[in-house]
């Protein structure tokens, strides 16, 4: 491996010491080569990223027990399923309970405090104009977690706090580097949605989180296209519940080296890239598709 | 064709070369995530500006490359990004390379293919996991040092691999 090999590595794999970036940033201005040579390497990385994810779940062994909810999730994405990918830590206890109010009933209107304040990756907001809810996929309020809902796999069940009551509620943590919420959403061998170029989905769903972080910000996203909330959670709203609603169009994000026409889509994410190991619930989720009146 | 749909096709024809481009200078996925849509959007409120007679991918890029440039000021504090020089000579690069994605992709498979299992499943844990090295070397019983090496060195026989194999396009074609 040369030097320009070895700085660009470090780079890409976020290893780079002061000196060496420094190094790095004079060889990709003095050597066009050098440029090139990291574009060539910086492409095998993202494309590894999409072919690897895209193929995953064949034939490779993840015999650490904490990782079979990944391999399961690889394998939904492979084989063309709906998923929401749920990762958590275990049963640990939850010393900062501080969720105060319970999501409404779907039925019951959204709060005052259930809004975005800031919402990105827009093409369209909300429910896709001049579409109608045509079909509601899947949802659960977790009241009858199975086998009222047997869409529903790995899911972490629990009471709702405050008491539970007689509400459930999805527990979650934070974990690893994605930092992905989530349950197994769907049996991945029967992939009953399917890509094509006007498919728009919603996905909705309520989160209360049980610490106080400033600006969290969530990810949902199919097959690596997908959307950031920052949501409008602050100090003084802490142990509230929000209403999260994910507008998903396939036409408008779903492209060249996603996913083809007619392929099955596999996976939607909950991301929660925050730092700590928050916990997290979530109840009321529901994934509708959207088509021309 | 509507302006619109204009957009979408061009777009989404290029959207891969977007994404890499945003993905190979910030490292931090869910951060590129992030200015992936963030561009996307601004691409699509600054395409009025775009000339068609020129092509697309260059320009989109351009566009991106601001935006991550913005993104490596707001985050100066957290360590030493990028300079805007060395950016540019990203950009330069990545406007000179003229393999599409889908080309990419195909060669990378067959690069795949060629490789030992043992490769392979390390190359998934890193890639289709996301898993840090740290994760990987308490997973395979391996120094972090050790797995970083062969990651680096698996991604540059790749590259040499997907090179070649671009070039033989590139002469059958």
């Amino acid at each position: 491996m040369d030097d320009d090999e070895r700085l660009i590595s470090d780079y890409l794999d976020g290893q780079s010491s002061p000196e060496d970036l420094a190094r790095l940033q004079r060889r990709l201005v003095e050597s066009p080569a050098a440029a090139d040579h990291f574009v060539q390497l910086a492409n095998v990385d993202s494309d590894l990223d999409l072919v690897l994810r895209r193929r995953a779940g064949k034939a490779v062994s993840t015999p650490r027990r904490w990782v079979r909810p990944l391999a399961i999730a690889a394998t939904a994405l492979a084989a063309g399923a709906i998923t929401v990918v749920f990762l958590w830590r275990g049963n640990e206890s939850l010393d900062k309970t501080v969720v105060t109010t319970r999501p409404p009933t779907p039925d019951e209107p959204p709060p005052a405090i259930a809004k975005h304040p800031e919402r990105r990756g827009l093409f369209w907001e909300g429910e896709p104009p001049g579409l109608r809810r045509s079909e509601t996929l899947m949802s659960s309020d977790f009241e009858h977690p199975a086998p009222a809902q047997p869409a529903w796999r790995g899911a972490g069940v629990v009471a709702c706090p405050p008491g539970g009551g007689h509400r459930h509620c999805l527990q979650s943590k934070t974990w690893g580097q994605q930092r992905q919420l989530g349950v197994t959403l769907g049996d991945w061998r029967n992939s009953f949605l399917r890509y094509t170029p006007d498919l728009h989905l919603q996905f909705d769903y309520w989160i209360g989180q049980t610490t106080a972080p400033t600006k969290p910000r969530i990810r949902v996203a199919i097959q690596g296209a997908g959307r950031t909330y920052v949501l409008d959670i602050d100090a003084a709203r802490e142990g509230t519940w929000v209403r999260v609603t994910a507008a998903l169009s396939s036409a408008r994000y779903y492209g060249e080296g996603a996913l083809a026409d007619g392929e099955a889509i596999s996976a939607i994410h909950l991301n929660f890239p925050w730092s700590r190991n928050d916990v997290f619930y979530v109840d009321n989720i529901s994934l509708a598709r959207y088509a021309a009146p | 064709m509507e302006r619109r749909d204009e957009f979408l096709a061009l777009f989404l024809r290029h959207q891969g070369q977007v994404e890499a481009f945003i993905h190979g200078l910030v490292r931090d996925r869910v951060a590129a995530d992030d200015i992936v849509q963030e561009v996307a959007l601004a691409l699509w409120k600054e395409f009025d500006r775009y000339d068609s007679s020129r092509p697309f991918a260059p320009w989109a890029r351009g566009v991106a490359s601001n935006h991550v440039l913005r993104h490596f000021k707001a985050r100066h504090k957290e360590g030493p990004n990028l300079s805007p020089e060395a950016v540019q000579a990203v950009l330069d690069a990545s406007n000179r390379d003229a393999h599409d994605v889908p080309s990419r992709h195909l060669a990378l498979r067959h690069c795949l293919e060629s490789l030992p299992q043992k490769s392979q499943a390390l190359l998934h844990l890193r890639f289709a996991s996301g898993m840090k090295f740290e994760e990987m070397s308490a997973q395979l019983g391996s120094s972090k040092e050790a797995i970083r090496k062969a990651v680096a060195r698996l991604r540059d026989g790749l590259r040499d691999c997907i090179q070649r194999r671009l070039s033989m396009q590139g002469t059958e074609a």
